[in-house]
């Protein structure tokens, strides 16, 4: 049986991370996701979708559920993947103070494939914070650790200071993709890479299910090819596409191996390449779905 | 605040009145017609009263001291029914406090066997181990299967230097799974039944950021299981269910009684430990004082627990469950709400402003830890805590994490003259100019002198001298008139208050290196800082510490002086008797 993937939302307080757990518990995406959190209290859940509460443990309608971290964080993904039916994905709310690169290694002991690590920024504050001579460090930390930054509350900001704090950012964590975001609106495809490997099924083509829309300032795109590849020119690809994109995925046809398939997923500057079964018959070519910033 | 901090006020001086009206009845009836139970004498007693810090005799009635001072006007109490206890020689003094320590992990480590290294177990060589065990399982006659865990375990103890293997285990466990929980709780022995048990053979692969030692030449596990291979594994463990937990109180409070402390901290309660606590205590199995923190971060589940109707949101806290404070129910007390900035200094998880000299503890370079908690968080909860007049205790061991601690009580709006006694426990890593910010804000440091003999020598190589031998330091706090206690966060390191006395006095490493020659202090002081000192922390002074009239007959009987006793040696002064308002509670089998 497939694992649930899993992504850690890191972010130092007041950043905006319990607003996007919120909408990941709620939001019509057809997932089943298992967010574990530090406190169920800021957890805000219509009492409608709420199906049973059992301790630490809050199931939706959706299909989604919620565990408290309060005795651990093996006991809450002992209390996730004992359930019957398999979660999609878990994700985990880290502290405020915490090392989101350290937290994604605990999903390894369970072997769960790291998705994404994602850091959510207070456009107002996160510069401040940075500067701060107790938790300074700890909030570059967090920023240089992420796949994907979500620079949140721009709203909040005039233009000007944006762009500054753009700026701050491309200094204080190079070369990582940002998304710019208002009460943590990020598409659920840029913050979890759905259809990992483990559940890449031959005969469903890989797609995103947005493409680009006005209300985010980010857009999809694919890079397709008919003849193949070699698989140093796909990591000089990935290379180079790293800081412009938020994620990318798709079929490969390799130069080295024609007749088998392999999977790309990438995050941010993060990419693997797995073997994927055969194609199918005449079937063979490179088609790659981008999701990036808007003129990225 | 104003209104709370003259109430509060009012409160103090009805007790205070009422606490001198009931020394003045006793000293009457003293006078008068009291006939006591118990009266001591015919050894030394230290009344740990600067002004007369030796009398002759004590006589104890309904659990209180009803005189203290000369044989002849003390022996004035006794009557036909009077029981006259003969010291011969021993020493009495006041009943230690626990100034912090963890109460709750008494009846945890009792299910478990201790294998540590001397002195804190009896652990020098692997036969150690066994023999360890064996007696365990001769005395609980273990049905095949189940578990036998042991705690402390530690490669650098044993004499052969070697990890023990299953094959260490399994001749004399063949049945039952056996767990050795390394001395870092992150890591563990297991036998072959224990491997079976937990389902990891030569097939399971190794977790990144994990451990399994394989045997040589083959793929099985030898034994050791460290970091990500451990925590899933030791996270399934059967509990022991509150019944089992329950029936070990007995046994959890004769750790404390047997080394002669009636004052038991539970110092960072969970909700959970709360209800087993009151549980306990609604039972009458309590016979010594528990004093309970809960933990900041719980406080909100436990106001909702116990009072459902009020919102706990953003950590507040009702007037009702502010009340709760300071009082003693059936021997369990909420003495106060327990903050946390930072972690260890042993294990480099501290918070200092500075970077240690050595690498972080996943090898990073420029290593000053980090907080545990965003400040913004702590500043919020501290000031719920001061106005509602319920008393901080807060754990931090580096100073940046003290920093965090002084902010916090500052933006609260704390000062000196509110006496609020602000506790920063361990104050390890303080830097010379925290003193002065303690005197400013009235906050009362706990320090762990035993620090130096357990962990000097580690300390000065992360540290460097300058710091490491500023480590607890008592006799600056001191020259500040700053009221410390000496505190051995059991089960951190073993309970142990003569050791505490002894590294408050030499400060000595396992190496032999004076950690901080100038923060050495005398004898006195270091049995205050377990006394007096500890009773004033947890607003109790009026009530025990010392052995004057009036006060509870909470008292130890010593075999030997410490105010006489080579310093070298006090650490193994025995505990003859300990007794709990007038009652024995713990008596040395005669040899």
């Amino acid at each position: 049986m497939s694992l649930p993937s899993f992504t850690v939302i890191g972010g130092y307080l007041g950043a905006g991370k319990t607003t996007l757990v919120n909408h990941l518990l709620t939001a019509a995406h057809g997932m089943r996701i298992a967010v574990l959190v530090n406190d169920f209290g800021e957890v805000n859940v219509d009492a409608a979708l709420i199906t049973s509460h059992d301790g630490d443990t809050l199931s939706l309608a959706n299909g989604c559920m919620c565990c408290s971290l309060t005795n651990g964080f093996a006991q809450a993904i002992n209390a996730v993947l004992s359930r019957k039916v398999q979660m999609d994905a878990i994700v985990i709310e880290a502290s405020g103070v915490a090392e989101p690169g350290r937290i994604a290694q605990y999903g390894q002991m369970y072997e769960l494939p790291l998705d994404g690590v994602i850091t959510v920024a207070d456009a107002e504050r996160v510069r401040e914070q940075a500067a701060n001579k107790y938790v300074g460090d700890v909030v570059l930390h967090q920023l240089v650790q992420a796949d994907i930054i979500l620079l949140n509350k721009s709203d909040c900001v005039a233009g000007e200071t944006l762009g500054d704090v753009r700026e701050w950012l491309a200094s204080a964590a190079p070369g990582i993709p940002v998304l710019e975001t208002v009460r943590s609106n990020a598409p659920l495809d840029i913050l979890i890479g759905r259809g990992g490997s483990q559940q890449a099924t031959p005969d469903v083509p890989l797609r995103f299910t947005t493409t680009t829309n006005h209300e985010f300032l980010h857009q999809t795109w694919v890079i397709r090819r008919n003849t193949p590849i070699k698989r140093a020119a796909i990591s000089r690809l990935a290379k180079r596409m790293g800081s412009r994109i938020f994620r990318a995925k798709g079929f490969i046809n390799l130069t080295e191996d024609p007749e088998r398939r392999y999977l790309l997923q990438q995050v941010g500057q993060r990419w693997v390449i797995e073997e994927a079964g055969l194609w199918v018959s005449g079937a063979a070519r490179t088609e790659i779905v981008c999701i990036g910033p808007r003129n990225g | 605040m104003v209104n709370e901090l003259t109430r509060r006020q009012a409160v103090i001086l009805t007790a205070a009145a009422a606490a001198a009206s009931a020394v003045d009845i006793r000293h009457a009836s003293a006078e008068g017609s009291k006939v006591a139970e118990t009266i001591f004498h015919n050894g030394t007693i230290l009344t740990m009263v600067d002004a007369t810090p030796r009398v002759a005799a004590i006589a104890v009635g309904d659990g209180r001291i009803l005189a203290s001072g000369d044989e002849a006007s003390v022996m004035a109490l006794k009557g036909d029914t009077t029981t006259l206890v003969d010291l011969k020689g021993a020493t009495l003094l006041p009943s230690f406090i626990d100034a912090h320590g963890h109460f709750m992990n008494a009846p945890q480590i009792l299910g478990w066997v201790n294998v540590q290294g001397v002195p804190a177990g009896p652990v020098q060589a692997i036969p150690d181990v066994i023999a360890a065990l064996d007696a365990y399982k001769a005395k609980n006659s273990p049905k095949p299967g189940d578990w036998i865990i042991g705690y402390g375990y530690d490669m650098t103890n044993l004499a052969e230097g070697r990890d023990m293997t299953r094959g260490d285990l399994d001749p004399n466990f063949p049945d039952n799974p056996v767990m050795l929980i390394h001395s870092s709780n992150h890591g563990c022995v297991l036998n072959s039944a224990g491997f079976k048990a937990v389902g990891m053979d030569a097939s399971t692969k190794t977790p990144p950021g994990g451990l399994i030692l394989r045997e040589p030449g083959s793929n099985e596990p030898a034994g050791l299981i460290m970091e990500t291979a451990f925590l899933p594994i030791f996270a399934k463990m059967p509990q022991p269910s509150e019944n089992e937990m329950l029936a070990r109180l007995d046994a959890a409070q004769q750790i404390y009684a047997m080394k002669g402390v009636t004052t038991c901290q539970e110092g960072a309660t969970h909700v959970g430990d709360l209800d087993f606590l009151r549980k306990g205590a609604e039972k009458g199995l309590l016979y010594l004082d528990i004093v309970s923190l809960p933990l900041f971060v719980e406080v909100p589940k436990m106001v909702t627990e116990y009072f459902p109707s009020f919102s706990a949101a953003g950590g507040a806290v009702p007037l009702e469950a502010a009340s709760a404070f300071g009082i003693y129910k059936n021997r369990l007390k909420l003495g106060g709400i327990k903050f946390a900035c930072d972690g260890s200094p042993q294990g480099k998880t501290a918070f200092w402003s500075k970077p240690l000299l050595t690498p972080g503890p996943a090898g990073e370079a420029n290593w000053r830890g980090q907080p545990l908690f965003p400040p913004e968080l702590i500043n919020k909860a501290v000031a719920e805590a001061v106005s509602k007049n319920i008393p901080v205790f807060a754990h931090c061991n580096g100073d940046a994490a003290i920093d965090m601690m002084i902010d916090a009580l500052r933006l609260a709006g704390v000062k000196a003259e509110q006496d609020r006694r602000s506790v920063i426990v361990h104050s390890q890593f303080m830097r010379p100019d925290q003193l002065d910010a303690y005197v400013e804000l009235g906050i009362t440091p706990s320090y762990f002198t035993a620090h130096t003999f357990f962990w000097g020598d580690i300390h000065l190589e992360n540290l460097g001298q300058e710091r490491a031998f500023f480590l607890s330091p008592m006799k600056s706090a001191q020259s500040k008139a700053i009221r410390f206690s000496n505190h051995n966060d059991f089960s951190v390191t073993p309970l142990e208050p003569m050791r505490m006395v002894q590294t408050a006095m030499d400060r000595l490493s396992r190496k032999g290196v004076v950690i901080g020659p100038d923060e050495r202090v005398d004898v006195w002081t270091a049995l205050k800082a377990l006394t007096i000192e500890a009773a004033f922390q947890i607003r109790e002074e009026k009530e025990k510490g010392t052995l004057e009239p009036g006060k509870l007959a909470d008292l130890v009987i010593l075999a030997t002086d410490p105010t006489m006793a080579d310093v070298e040696k006090i650490s193994a002064i025995e505990v003859v008797e300990t007794f709990k308002e007038g009652k024995s509670v713990y008596k040395k089998k005669a040899a």
